[in-house]
């Protein structure tokens, strides 16, 4: 470890891209939970079908990229409007189970269209954006500081519409009291409908930025879904700060262990990391628990 | 109607344990379908058990892979026999449960089922890494169950590769018993005590039930099936890796059982043989199998909410149709 000091500048910087990408993925999943108690499996199917649109759209039709990101995010909020309002507001108030079976349907399904469509290969996507920054006789590509900086920009634009905003006022208060809500005129419908279309508008938008930089493919959605799962549950079920320190945290671990050992262990790092928040605080590190 | 139901109870028993293995005596993939189909069986029914308190789970995958690489540590290394060690499995799985369902169960509802699926997938992982029990290549060569002669009477016979008929009858026998016990238990005084947890558990402990001991007992019993599973698995493959029990098994075995019907005993049986004989039905046209897989658990979702079983309340009617037809079967069920 005598290069520690060479190679903690790449950690940092790692964990920074990695933490923004989780980050703006676990929003969308924590935002939707809070809001309409749906666990949405196919939170990363959506991430992966952003990125197959990409490959499509820019690899193969040679769109130009901004116009690409905007045509995939608006496929991707009507995709999840669409979804609210014919298949999950059918089971809106029927308990955890059937909203998270039918998630589950939904993410078998993209699955295997994507499957028959785009070939079981992986396939790499060419930069957009080339080159390197050296900042301090340190350097990083462009790329990922380009994603990292858009992840970030997202992130507090989501909290700005949340906090400021009228309808994302009117999230929170659905996620705090869905009944006290709606006595106070707030349109259930339209509100979970808006949430839906940003959460996977957001997750397709994280498939998008993220092609270039990882390979694209039809089955990438299965190890990422777990580990939005964990950030989620680390950070506080529903909670929306829970997310953003839970995806970081995460996101650091991984680059930190990935630079430090091998593949393989890092993975195992992310469960240590997170069996120590449990046992120190079960409900995670924001969240009220459901504790007996 | 009590009288269909027995009908109907009794039709499907002799399918099961006479005309299908006679019928299908010589077809190893047919019968291999049917076994992989009752080991789901028995792991969605413990899902179902689970759910009986309210509680569900994802993390069953873990017990079987822990019942599967205990009962093949037993069987390698310590040289048990398979009839040995497939209780054993059973009994540690249930030991591990009990272990992990104190920290676990103090959580409940969405924390407790993503924290189950997330201790599977922490198990898989771990299972790559550990050099003791095989690391990423698994364990490979386990025996297969022994014979049992007594005198000169042969009480189990020979279990070999080429012929899968004594496994279909042992994981019918393991299913047979999982359905007896978990019926014993719906219908016993701990069923209620499980039913009214899962109604109000807060109400429960005030009239002087202990929720906390009565989530970890049912986590240990459903733990036991799965262990049992897991060791059954383990000696009719022969060879599994750690990633035989990834946690999309897990989900699987929640999916099948709610698509069938979590309210119904029957219900994680007709889930997990039905969605398994749709998928290998869909063979011809492999391309688009999973598609219409996925297609086929939206429709059940939307349309039939308490799962395929739920169907059952159309039964009586059908049963006045038949009614209706002359002969003795429909004078019989026109007088129930």
């Amino acid at each position: 470890m005598e290069n520690l000091a060479e190679i903690w500048p790449q950690i940092v910087m790692n964990g920074l891209v990695l933490g923004a990408v989780y980050t703006l993925l676990a929003l969308g999943l924590a935002l939707i939970f809070s809001i309409m108690r749906v666990v949405n499996i196919a939170h990363a199917d959506l991430y992966m079908l952003g990125g197959v649109l990409t490959y499509f759209l820019f690899g193969q039709w040679h769109l130009n990229y901004f116009l690409t990101l905007i045509i995939v995010v608006a496929c991707l909020a009507v995709a999840g409007a669409v979804s609210e309002r014919f298949l999950f507001r059918r089971l809106r108030g029927t308990g955890l189970a059937g909203p998270l079976i039918l998630s589950l349907g939904l993410s078998f399904f993209i699955r295997g269209a994507t499957l028959v469509s785009f070939g079981e290969r992986e396939r790499g996507i060419p930069s957009p954006v080339t080159g390197v920054i050296s900042i301090g006789g340190v350097s990083f590509g462009t790329e990922r500081l380009v994603v990292m900086i858009v992840s970030l920009v997202l992130i507090v634009g989501l909290f700005y519409f949340i906090a400021k905003v009228k309808s994302g006022q009117a999230m929170r208060a659905l996620a705090q009291d869905a009944e006290a809500a709606y006595l106070q005129g707030i349109d259930i419908n339209q509100i979970s409908m808006l949430a839906f279309a940003i959460s996977i508008a957001l997750a397709g938008l994280a498939g998008a930025l993220l092609a270039p930089i990882f390979v694209v493919g039809y089955a990438i959605g299965a190890p990422l879904i777990l580990k939005l799962f964990i950030i989620v549950v680390l950070g506080g079920l529903g909670s929306l700060p829970g997310a953003v320190a839970g995806g970081f945290l995460i996101g650091f671990v991984e680059a930190a262990s990935f630079t430090l050992f091998s593949g393989k262990l890092s993975y195992l790092a992310i469960f240590a990391v997170m069996l120590i928040v449990f046992l120190i605080r079960p409900q995670g590190l924001m969240g009220k628990a459901e504790l007996q | 109607m009590k009288n269909f139901r027995l009908l109907a109870i009794i039709v499907l028993l002799v399918l099961f344990v006479l005309v299908i293995p006679i019928l299908f005596r010589n077809d190893n993939y047919i019968l291999h379908v049917f076994i992989m189909a009752s080991e789901i069986s028995i792991v969605a029914l413990t899902v179902r058990l689970m759910y009986i308190t309210g509680e569900f789970t994802f993390g069953q995958v873990a017990f079987v892979m822990f019942g599967a690489y205990s009962s093949a540590l037993l069987a390698t290394k310590a040289g048990v026999p398979f009839w040995v060690a497939l209780p054993m499995a059973g009994i540690l799985s249930a030991l591990f449960a009990l272990v992990i369902g104190f920290p676990v169960l103090r959580l409940k509802g969405t924390y407790f089922a993503i924290l189950t699926l997330i201790i599977a997938e922490v198990m898989c992982q771990a299972a790559r890494v550990w050099d003791f029990v095989g690391g990423d290549t698994g364990l490979e060569n386990l025996p297969r169950p022994d014979a049992i002669h007594i005198g000169t009477f042969t009480l189990i016979p020979e279990f070999t590769a080429i012929d899968k008929l004594p496994y279909y009858y042992l994981i019918a026998f393991l299913l047979i018993l999982t359905i007896v016990v978990f019926r014993r238990i719906d219908r016993s005084p701990l069923g209620a005590t499980f039913r009214a947890i899962q109604q109000n558990d807060t109400l429960a402990a005030s009239i002087g039930i202990n929720v906390r001991w009565h989530r970890i007992l049912v986590f240990s019993i459903s733990a036991f099936f799965c262990g049992l599973v897991g060791s059954f698995y383990a000696h009719y493959m022969t060879v599994f890796y750690p990633r035989s029990f990834s946690v999309w098994d897990s989900i699987t075995y929640v999916l099948y059982a709610f698509l069938g019907g979590i309210g119904y005993l029957g219900g994680p049986i007709l889930g997990s043989f039905g969605m398994i004989w749709l998928w290998e039905f869909m063979h011809p046209i492999q391309k688009f199998q999973p598609m219409i897989f996925a297609g086929a658990i939206v429709m059940v979702i939307l349309f039939l909410p308490g799962g395929l079983f739920s169907l059952e309340k159309f039964l009586p009617s059908v049963a006045a149709q038949i009614g209706k037809m002359s002969g003795p079967l429909g004078k019989k069920l026109r007088r129930n």
